[in-house]
């Protein structure tokens, strides 16, 4: 209980901390919302008109009180650029980027998770030579790369998919899958790669640790050995790493959504950082921060649940 | 005798590192070659030849502006190399700092700066980079700093807990009793003690700055045109990615052989000694 | 299974009088090197084991004992190459010839065979304990689940009768408390706790042959005793035979029957224990024995007018543990208002077990450690007091070479040319008896004993006049740790040096000190001269300690 009280704590600080420094952030650009939003040849006076109006001449204090109640109010402003309500905007791609990242990490999860477990298994020497050599290919593909000849391939020579063809899972999820299936495996393959190779080389340590003796010296089996025994001591940094892999596949969807034409989170943050539309970058890095840390806080609450040795710190 | 025992491990060949090196040495003439001679201007635009095929005056043919591609992908992969570079040095040397200060002296200003690191760390490295870029302006330069301080954190990781592990160490212990310094201590006897895990650290980073760098050049983010960079390459190359693939091949292989490459070389050996 | 098992006390046929529970045939392992070629580490070892006997295994470390008692419980790493003319237990036979010429799938069957013969026996007739007993147990399970794994296995027990056993196997083993242990985790108990619970564990089943592989080497003096007593006791009420291996002969004599003497893969020497030890035949055998320190030191005149070198006037230290940042942190008294002085020529021992606090007031004295209460007052000021560690592997620097390492103290504090520091280094390599070419070595190439003197030589470069040792020789086998006291002691005489030597090892103090003081819980239980204080000493806790 106390640990659960002092991560929540600890979780609150981070995401005020956060929401300071991204504020901060698009605070000391050189040319503010007021001058992005005039044309460059505006006067002085037109300027600071529009900086009372839009709030821009009180104190940093003041602001940033504000820029947090409209955050926890969902309130980011409006657009520069599209002059739309931020929420709205994000609101509509939301669908796109989650599907898209939970896609990719049931592929992820679906794929390494048994190979990790056969490849740690493998004894040759050969064996472990090859499951080297793959991953570290797959990591080497830059994704956006990989997205590319994916859709050459499938999309245009074999014409499983129509490239740009985005269909949402709540109309034809069928045809959702279809689609999306191609983006997710273009995110997936490097983190696969990673995972893997983490699985692996973090179930050989467990393999080889004295309590796995021990459990053979009980008489218990191989197999028993593994399921029972090395799995649970090995799931601790892997729900570790998972999460980052987690907060991985949110930055890589945002190479990808671009090439797949998708328009979700990440494609809009590209663009909006192309054109200084600074409100919609705010809201989204906070938005993916906060993701991100709730992310960090859960698995820090499972880890505590599954390794007893975590002391109440 | 050396060069052949870092090739070969209990009798066995080591082939991943071979073809690593294999890798890396082809990359490293790629783009030293491409620093002082291309076989084209890569800039020089040839309207007549808009996306030719491959043939042999353009062993790799050409852009949508008819530019060599072999050229380009000569000149770009300098460049991509330059920023992965300088980007792991800036990278690395801040890390060593931070790592070596905050593991050997440990305290509260550790607490703080580590919640700091794992905090940036938490974050993906390429939305603080965009983050950064949106603020300061797309450009080699900035890109450079942004993934640079970005990259601090991980190196910084990685020299701090090999410093609390080896500070702890009775031959730190020993060290003062002989009346050596802080600084000493810390960069010429802890320092050469943790080499192994920051070469991995090193070709790791190197990895990462060059798939940023393609990625931030791929979302217009990062390298600037004219100037060539794979990511940028890649970038130009999707509007024609049915009608000329070899745009989009070329700096995508190009990539892929000097990661893969690095990445073999990094590879540890995995096996346990008795 | 059969029904029987349920009841495992008259379970398994008794054997025909006489007959071997246990016979080891020719057993070589083998390890590949990195090099190509293969290192072999036991060499066509024999041995056999009656019922209820209790063998012992002694050799030093790299002597091939460990790898034997796993190539007998089938755990031998995964990399090992054994080769054996035959292991049987209870006339089933465990392993066969691997030398005779066979198609891959007969061996892949024969493989499959031996796992399945091993899976049946292991926990049920034999079991083994290890060295540590924090990792050897899973960190993650409670105690009772990982206790009743062995029943869960081998019996048909329910759940209720696998919880009763496992509490009359905790209470056997003198744990108290044992309802509340079974939902304890391994990081919550203490290093003998953990140990009493492996024993347990290994012994819930009734297992007719019990493999200990060097049970005690991580505990303290008082725990060894406490968990010798334990295996001894449990192996006689069970009828069980026990393999116990250790590089402690005393523990050994104690304990077994029959002795084999291990050296280099090879068994040198077998027999009973009485024969062995009263009339070793072989010349190992006999190095082994007299390099066992004993006896008390040959005394030297001490000059009673010697000017005090080290005065320590109550020191206390207390640690502050800190976890987070905004927590009050927790203070545990570590010293508490120690005194004494130390003569010049004099070797002054500090005994007690681990966490009475004699390391901590060791690194008071050294300056280490700089927040503590009270005087310390040296001789020679702050400068110039060294220090040998326990392990030399890891106080010495492993990236560097030894040249670097010893050159390091003089580049420190002298002005000398790098010839001149070259010069000194070569003369004290010859004083502390080490060949010249290991200055260009690193100190992972040496030998333990060699990794010590090169942490002595380091120590007594800058010649200081007093040498702190903080257990110089516990990390050390028994023959290179006589070598490594004979050279202290010649040392000391040669350059009237005064050491202030901690150690856990009551017989290494009394064959070295001077004066000893008796440490516990951070205060001093009792100090005095060093044979006044073995022979009539004070205070139970000094007695206890003893033995």
């Amino acid at each position: 209980m106390r640990y659960f009280l002092k991560k929540t704590v600890a979780l609150l600080v981070t995401l005020l901390v956060a929401a300071f420094l991204t504020f901060l952030a698009f605070e000391v650009i050189p040319s503010d919302a007021a001058m992005a939003k005039l044309s460059i040849d505006a006067t002085e006076e037109e300027i600071n008109a529009l900086r009372e109006a839009m709030g821009l001449n009180r104190s940093l204090p003041v602001r940033y009180g504000d820029f947090l109640l409209g955050a926890v109010r969902g309130d980011f402003g409006e657009s520069t650029q599209y002059g739309l309500p931020v929420t709205e905007l994000l609101s509509k791609r939301f669908g796109v980027t989650l599907g898209l990242a939970l896609l990719s990490f049931v592929l992820i999860i679906g794929i390494s998770v048994p190979f990790g477990i056969f490849t740690a298994r493998a004894k040759t020497k050969t064996g472990e030579g090859l499951t080297a050599f793959f991953t570290q290919t797959m990591m080497a593909v830059p994704a956006f790369f990989l997205g590319m000849l994916i859709t050459l391939l499938f999309g245009i020579v074999l014409r499983w998919f129509t490239p740009g063809a985005y269909v949402p899972a709540g109309e034809d999820f069928i045809g959702f899958l279809k689609f999306m299936i191609f983006p997710a495996i273009a995110v997936a393959v490097p983190k696969i790669g990673m995972s893997v190779r983490f699985l692996q080389s973090s179930l050989k340590e467990q393999l080889h640790s004295d309590y796995v003796r021990t459990a053979r010296s009980k008489g218990c089996s191989k197999s028993r050995v593994l399921w029972r025994h090395v799995l649970r001591n090995a799931l601790v940094p892997v729900v570790t790493f998972l999460t980052m892999v987690m907060a991985e596949i949110l930055a890589g969807s945002i190479v990808i959504e671009q090439v797949f034409n998708l328009s979700g989170i990440g494609r809009l943050l590209a663009v909006s950082i192309a054109s200084r539309d600074f409100p919609v970058v705010r809201a989204i890095v906070l938005y993916t921060t906060a993701v991100v840390v709730l992310l960090n806080y859960g698995a820090d609450l499972l880890c505590r649940y599954l390794d007893p040795r975590i002391k109440e710190l | 005798m050396r060069v052949v025992g870092w090739f070969k491990k209990d009798g066995k060949w080591k082939v991943n590192r071979m073809i690593g090196l294999f890798l890396v040495a082809v990359a490293v003439a790629i783009s030293l070659t491409g620093c002082f001679f291309t076989p084209y201007d890569p800039n020089a635009i040839d309207a007549g030849l808009k996306n030719a095929a491959p043939s042999l005056s353009h062993l790799f043919g050409t852009d949508n502006f008819g530019r060599d591609v072999l050229s380009r992908v000569m000149k770009g992969a300098g460049t991509t190399f330059l920023v992965g570079l300088s980007v792991v040095t800036i990278g690395a040397v801040g890390g060593c700092l931070v790592g070596a200060f905050t593991g050997y002296f440990g305290g509260k200003a550790d607490l703080i700066l580590m919640r700091v690191n794992d905090a940036v760390a938490a974050i993906p490295s390429i939305l603080l980079a965009l983050v950064f870029v949106g603020v300061f302006g797309s450009g080699t330069v900035q890109l450079i700093c942004a993934l640079g301080i970005l990259f601090i954190p991980s190196f910084a990781r990685v020299v701090r807990s090999g410093f609390v592990v080896q500070k702890e160490l009775d031959y730190v212990k020993n060290a003062r009793l002989m009346g050596a310094g802080h600084l000493r201590i810390m960069f010429v006897h802890i320092l050469p003690n943790i080499k192994s895990s920051l070469y991995s650290a090193l070709a790791i980073g190197f990895n990462n700055a060059v798939l940023s760098e393609a990625a931030m050049s791929y979302l217009s983010l990062g390298v600037q045109p004219p100037d060539a960079s794979l990511g940028r390459m890649l970038s130009e190359a999707q509007p024609y990615i049915f009608r000329a693939p070899w745009n989009a091949v070329a700096p995508g292989l190009m990539i892929l052989i000097s990661v893969l490459g690095v990445g073999l070389l990094s590879l540890e050996g995995g096996e346990r000694h008795d | 299974m059969t029904d029987e098992r349920k009841n495992p006390e008259n379970s398994s046929p008794k054997p025909e009088e006489g007959s071997d529970l246990l016979r080891v045939e020719d057993l070589s392992v083998a390890f590949p090197l990195q090099a190509g070629g293969e290192k072999t580490v036991v060499k066509h070892v024999s041995f056999s084991l009656k019922e209820g006997e209790v063998l012992g295994i002694a050799g030093e470390s790299g002597s091939g004992k460990s790898m034997t008692a796993l190539a007998v419980m089938g755990l031998l790493p995964e990399n090992a190459i054994r080769r054996c003319g035959s292991i049987r237990f209870d006339g089933q036979m465990l392993c066969k010839d691997a030398e005779t010429k066979r198609s891959f799938k007969t061996v892949r069957a024969e493989k499959q065979a031996e796992e399945r013969v091993r899976q049946e026996l292991s926990g049920s007739k034999m079991t083994m304990i290890f060295q540590e007993p924090l990792t050897s147990l899973n960190p993650v399970m409670t105690i009772k689940k990982q206790m009743e794994e062995p029943l869960l296995l081998h019996t048909k027990l329910s759940a209720e009768e696998r919880e009763a056993a496992v509490l009359a196997a905790l209470r056997k083993a003198e744990l108290k408390h044992a309802k509340r242990l079974l939902n304890q985790y391994p990081h919550q108990l203490s290093g003998g706790m953990r140990q009493r619970v492996m024993i347990a564990m290994a012994m819930i089943n009734r297992p007719r042959l019990l493999i200990c592989d060097e049970p005690t080497t991580a505990l303290d003096a008082v725990t060894e005793r406490e968990i010798v007593s334990l295996i001894r006791r449990l192996a006689k009420e069970q009828n069980t035979a026990v393999i116990f291996i250790s590089h402690d002969l005393s523990v050994l004599r104690s304990l077994s029957d029959r002795v084999m003497i291990m050296k280099d893969g090879r068994a040198v020497e077998e027999g009973t224990t009485e024969r062995v030890f009263e009339q070793p035949e072989q010349e190992y055998t006999k190095t082994l024995m007299k390099a066992a320190v004993k006896g008390a030191k040959e005394s030297t005149e001490q000059p009673d007018s010697a000017e005090t070198v080290l005065s320590v006037e109550k020191v206390s230290v207390v640690f502050k543990r800190s976890n987070g940042l905004f927590r009050v942190p927790e203070l545990k008294q570590a010293v508490s208002e120690v005194s004494f002085a130390v003569k010049k020529g004099e070797i002054f021992g500090i005994v007690g077990e681990s966490g009475c606090g004699k390391s901590t007031l060791l690194k008071a004295v050294s300056g280490l450690l700089v927040h503590y209460e009270g005087t310390i007052w040296r001789k020679d000021g702050n400068v110039g007091v060294q220090m040998v560690f326990q392990d030399p592997y890891t106080s010495l620097n492993p990236a560097k070479r030894v040249g670097w390492i010893l050159e390091e103290p003089l580049r420190l504090n002298t002005v000398l040319t790098k010839e001149e520091r070259r010069r000194i280094v070569g003369e004290i390599l010859k004083e502390t008896e080490l060949p010249a070419d290991v200055m260009n070595r690193h100190i992972s190439e040496l030998s333990g004993g060699q990794r010590q003197r090169v942490a002595i030589a380091a120590a007594l470069i800058t010649r200081p006049e007093l040498v702190l040792l903080d257990e110089p020789v516990s990390a050390l086998d028994v023959t290179v740790q006589a070598q490594i006291l004979e050279l202290l002691l010649r040392l000391q005489r040669e350059h009237a040096l005064t050491y202030v030597f901690v150690s856990h090892d009551m017989a290494v103090v009394r064959k070295i000190c001077d004066r000893v003081m008796v440490m516990k819980d951070g205060r001093v239980v009792e100090c005095g001269a060093t044979e006044e204080l073995f022979l009539h000493p004070k205070e139970s806790y000094t007695k206890r300690l003893m033995g």
